[in-house]
């Protein structure tokens, strides 16, 4: 196997460990466009990035982490409604992120490769990166997984039993803008919710505890990973559109057979 | 019944002057009220008169704008809120759910009975979700029951319920009340309120109106004009009191 697929093969496995649990909870929470305003954040965060010379990662995560934190609060502070701050978050971001990268022409963004991503073009250091954060988004879910799941399932029974809501609301807006900022270089901004919701939506049928669905919606991440690439591999077919296109065909699949739970 | 007084108690729950508002409309205004250790308290009122809203306050969920709420040192509540709507797309079965809210320190053992208890056994297994509303209620007592409160709060719990769930639900409460629990209750069940509580506290537009033991109300003008008043214009239209507002 040449070593740009064993590299795509790893990094996609990695990023699917952390967008099934993330994913996951961005659907008990009904939060699927939180995920998609995000990415498109992510496009003023390479424009800065560019701008102030720093790694576009940090930019990214670090404009993906303003924009959740503001969306939190705006909607925890004045009751705006999460669907409108989404919108306008995703689209001003966006029409910035464009401003910005037009005011420096020398600066050379591949936008199909932001769009659509690059899974093929993964480097080592991407995969230590990837790696990384797995560590911290998985060791997070695990330590504050009962708070997380209580606050999901009734915040006032999360408070009683001593958790912090506004904590945990902010804490999993960190974990949504660092799994999006790192994971868009795989599926691109535009196919990134596909990758958060879809394996978990597709999982739910046949799950009877949380975790259960979460480790489904890791295997068929897998194994929409696992055929993005062949079908990339054998077909000369783009990667994140065919990992995205597997993925639905496994949810229309889930939804035609009988449910298990 | 038992009918001693409030100060035979000590406090659990004290509230000073709590005015809270929502989007400049006062749905609290200036309330003062205390739930003492081991009385059976129900707080009735009409549709928006704020009951939930005082609950919430009360047990320190909702921040007040004005005003002081203190709780007793290392008071142990438990809560039972309305039934919340969900679209079932986490999937938790009734153990988990009691798996997740098991205190600190406490084994399974504390699970297995709670679900004995409260007759949970035939379902354990089951998702949340597809509970009737009885079992409901049986499993969010169960829950709350969980960290040995000295206080159970409840939220309108037998809304949705048949007469006969109702009867048993109201007995069941009344029993841990027997067992030393403190009961704090809303309800719109004014025939509830009336057999079982020893404290009846009326709140209209924002403001206790009146409070007392049942019989107390029962002749308080306040009360007969609010409540009885009300309640009997709504089956048949202008026929008694004849002081609207």
């Amino acid at each position: 196997m040449p070593e740009f697929m064993l590299l795509a093969l790893i990094g996609g496995t990695l990023t699917t460990l952390m967008t099934a649990p993330v994913g996951a909870f961005m659907l008990w929470r009904r939060m699927a466009y939180f995920g998609d305003a995000l990415a498109h954040t992510t496009l003023l965060g390479m424009g800065l990035g560019i701008w102030l010379q720093m790694p576009l990662h940090l930019s990214m995560i670090m404009i993906s982490l303003i924009v959740a934190i503001s969306i939190t609060l705006l909607h925890q502070r004045h009751n705006t409604s999460t669907d409108t701050l989404l919108a306008i978050a995703a689209h001003s971001s966006l029409g910035l992120g464009m401003i910005v990268i037009a005011l420096l022409p020398e600066a050379r963004i591949d936008l199909m490769g932001y769009l659509f991503g690059d899974l093929l073009s993964l480097t080592t250091q991407d995969i230590i990166l990837l790696a990384l954060t797995n560590l911290f988004v998985i060791t997070i879910i695990y330590k504050k997984w009962r708070a997380l799941l209580l606050n999901t399932i009734n915040p006032d029974l999360a408070t009683l039993a001593g958790h912090n809501n506004q904590q945990i609301n902010l804490l999993l807006a960190l974990l949504i803008a660092v799994v999006v900022a790192i994971s868009i270089k795989l599926v691109g901004a535009l196919l990134m919710t596909a990758l958060l919701i879809t394996p978990a939506a597709t999982a739910r049928p046949f799950s009877r505890t949380p975790f259960g669905m979460i480790v489904g919606a890791v295997i068929i991440g897998q194994l929409g990973i696992f055929a993005g690439l062949s079908l990339s591999w054998y077909y000369d077919l783009p990667v994140a559109p065919s990992i995205v296109s597997f993925l639905f065909a496994t949810f229309l699949l889930s939804r035609a057979l009988p449910n298990r739970k | 019944m038992n009918d001693m007084q409030d100060k035979d108690y000590p406090p659990l729950i004290t509230a000073s002057q709590i005015t809270h508002s929502f989007t400049q409309q006062k749905l609290l205004d200036q309330i003062d009220l205390s739930i003492h250790a081991n009385e059976y308290t129900t707080i009735i009122g009409l549709n928006g008169s704020g009951k939930s809203t005082l609950l919430r306050i009360l047990l320190k969920l909702l921040p007040c704008h004005q005003g002081t709420i203190t709780h007793a040192a290392h008071l142990r509540i438990g809560y039972v809120p309305q039934r919340w709507l969900s679209d079932g797309q986490l999937p938790i079965t009734v153990y988990a759910f009691l798996m997740l809210n098991l205190p600190k320190g406490c084994t399974t053992n504390l699970i297995d009975q709670q679900i004995e208890r409260w007759q949970l056994n035939a379902f354990a297994y089951q998702s949340i979700h597809t509970l009737s509303g009885g079992q409901w209620q049986r499993l969010l007592l169960a829950r709350a029951l969980m960290s040995d409160p000295q206080l159970l709060a409840l939220d309108e719990p037998t809304q949705g319920l048949d007469l006969q769930s109702q009867h048993d639900f109201y007995q069941q409460i009344a029993q841990l009340h027997k067992q030393g629990t403190s009961i704090l209750m809303i309800s719109h069940d004014l025939a509830h309120a009336m057999s079982y509580s020893q404290r009846i506290v009326a709140l209209a537009e924002g403001q206790i109106c009146c409070q007392g033991k049942p019989h107390e109300l029962l002749n308080n003008p306040n009360y007969q004009q609010r409540f009885v008043c009300a309640h009997q214009d709504n089956i048949t239209t202008h026929t008694c009191c004849g002081n609207h507002t």
